[in-house]
């Protein structure tokens, strides 16, 4: 009993890989984006809960066993509080989103701006994906730049949906300079929430804090958006390079809109 | 048929919840769902559960066919090949498991990944694989307590 389960799943691992095999020699296949719905309304659905909820505690939970002479007076001012709560996160919004409309009067080849719905759900790829596509001009390799520096660049693009591949996934590279010396290097990214400065010789005195910006050199992201900040250098080990490390400018697990730009 | 769709609905939940929700490192609260529906249907049906669930992730990854297909349902398998071994379960064993199951579906997805999709993975630290277990078994840990899969033991030699 027991080998004949053996032997089934065995058939159904090496179906698995033949049919892995047949799509890494032929080349991905139509991606089927009917899942990606949900995540959509889930996202919407669970800010609108998290809303309710912040609502309920800010009005009803705080005030509890309060004396009910304090009752209207504390209701007028949960009340004030949730209208300056709202002025703070409009005003938040606002400050994002004008930075952004700044880069589109800056920069005629801006494209979209669009809202980010979902993540990858595992810690392999750094992406995000965001509520727009095609159908908004959207083409892959397009730059997403959030409201403090860029995101990422667009990878797969479908009608109305596409994931962008953010500064710090490991396959993202970036052709950078350092601000101050003007020495370029390649920024790649390493993962979570780091980047690496690469092919930097140990020659050139790197400082901490230090501003990284894009050089333009790889015809993807244009030139001169200030991308990070280096946070550590290593100039230890017998490689020919220093290890540079750099914070992204924009921390990227905050990023709720990106403005998509042309190359 | 029914426990199968609800089982899938949460997986499906849990991809989400993970998608939208998670920021950083994340628990694997998909790879503790597929030991668990193994330990109590079965190591096929949970085979077959670990590679649907599998394939969602891949499709929300941007793939059709990926690794998780393949990292799921052999996490099913094995995790049954040893309940069927062993007499008693119980959450410690349960989370040597889910440990030992995690390293694994970490390993094939990425040797799959760097053989198949031809995506280099040297930079990525270890740390972030082994803050992921450490969740997964916190995941499991919590998830305990609902699932119990030593309740099915009954069934559970049949499977």
């Amino acid at each position: 009993m027991l080998k004949k389960k053996f032997s089934i799943f065995i058939s159904f691992i090496l179906l698995v890989f033949a049919l892995l095999t047949y799509q890494s020699i032929k080349g991905g296949g139509r991606f089927i984006d009917l899942p990606l719905y949900p995540l959509k309304l889930l996202e919407r659905a669970g800010s609108a809960v998290a809303g309710g909820v912040k609502d309920i505690f800010n009005t009803y939970i705080l005030i509890i066993g309060k004396e009910e002479e304090n009752r209207l007076l504390r209701e007028r001012l949960n009340r004030f509080e949730q209208e300056k709560n709202r002025y703070i996160e409009t005003e938040l919004e606002n400050r994002r989103l004008r930075k952004i409309l700044q880069l589109k009067s800056e920069r005629p080849d801006y494209v979209t701006t669009a809202d980010v719905f979902a993540r990858d759900p595992t810690n392999w790829f750094q992406m995000l994906w965001i509520d727009k596509g095609s159908d908004d001009g959207i083409a892959k390799d397009m730059v997403a730049i959030a409201s403090a520096g860029p995101a990422g660049k667009v990878q797969r693009v479908f009608g109305d949906t596409a994931n962008v591949i953010l500064i710090t996934d490991v396959n993202s590279s970036v052709a950078v300079r350092l601000q101050s010396s003007r020495v370029a290097g390649i920024l790649e990214g390493g993962g979570d929430n780091r980047c690496f400065l690469k092919y930097v010789s140990k020659d050139v005195d790197v400082k901490v804090g230090e501003r990284v910006v894009t050089s333009g050199l790889e015809g993807i992201y244009p030139e001169g958006l200030l991308i990070g900040y280096v946070t550590q250098v290593n100039r230890e080990g017998g490689e020919m390079f220093q290890l540079i490390e750099v914070a992204p400018a924009q921390d990227l697990n905050k990023v709720e809109e990106v403005a998509i730009f042309r190359r | 048929m029914k426990k199968f769709l609800l089982y899938l609905a949460v997986a499906y939940l849990a991809v989400s919840v993970q998608a939208v929700f998670f920021r950083g490192v994340k628990p694997d609260f998909v790879l503790v769902l597929v030991c668990f529906y193994s330990l109590k249907h079965g190591g096929l049906k949970g085979a077959g559960y670990g590679a649907l669930t599998g394939l969602l992730i891949d499709t929300v990854n941007g793939f059709v066919l990926g690794p998780h297909i393949l990292g799921k349902s052999l996490a099913a398998f094995l995790v049954r090949a040893v309940r069927e071994n062993i007499f008693q379960w119980n959450i410690v064993i349960n989370t040597l498991a889910v440990t030992v199951l995690s390293v694994v579906n970490i390993f094939i997805v990425y040797i799959c990944l760097e053989t198949f999709a031809k995506i280099s993975f040297v930079n990525r630290p270890w740390s972030v694989s082994a803050r992921e277990v450490v969740y997964t078994i916190a995941a499991s840990l919590a998830l305990y307590a609902f699932f119990r899969p030593e309740r099915e033991n009954g069934s559970m030699i049949q499977g």
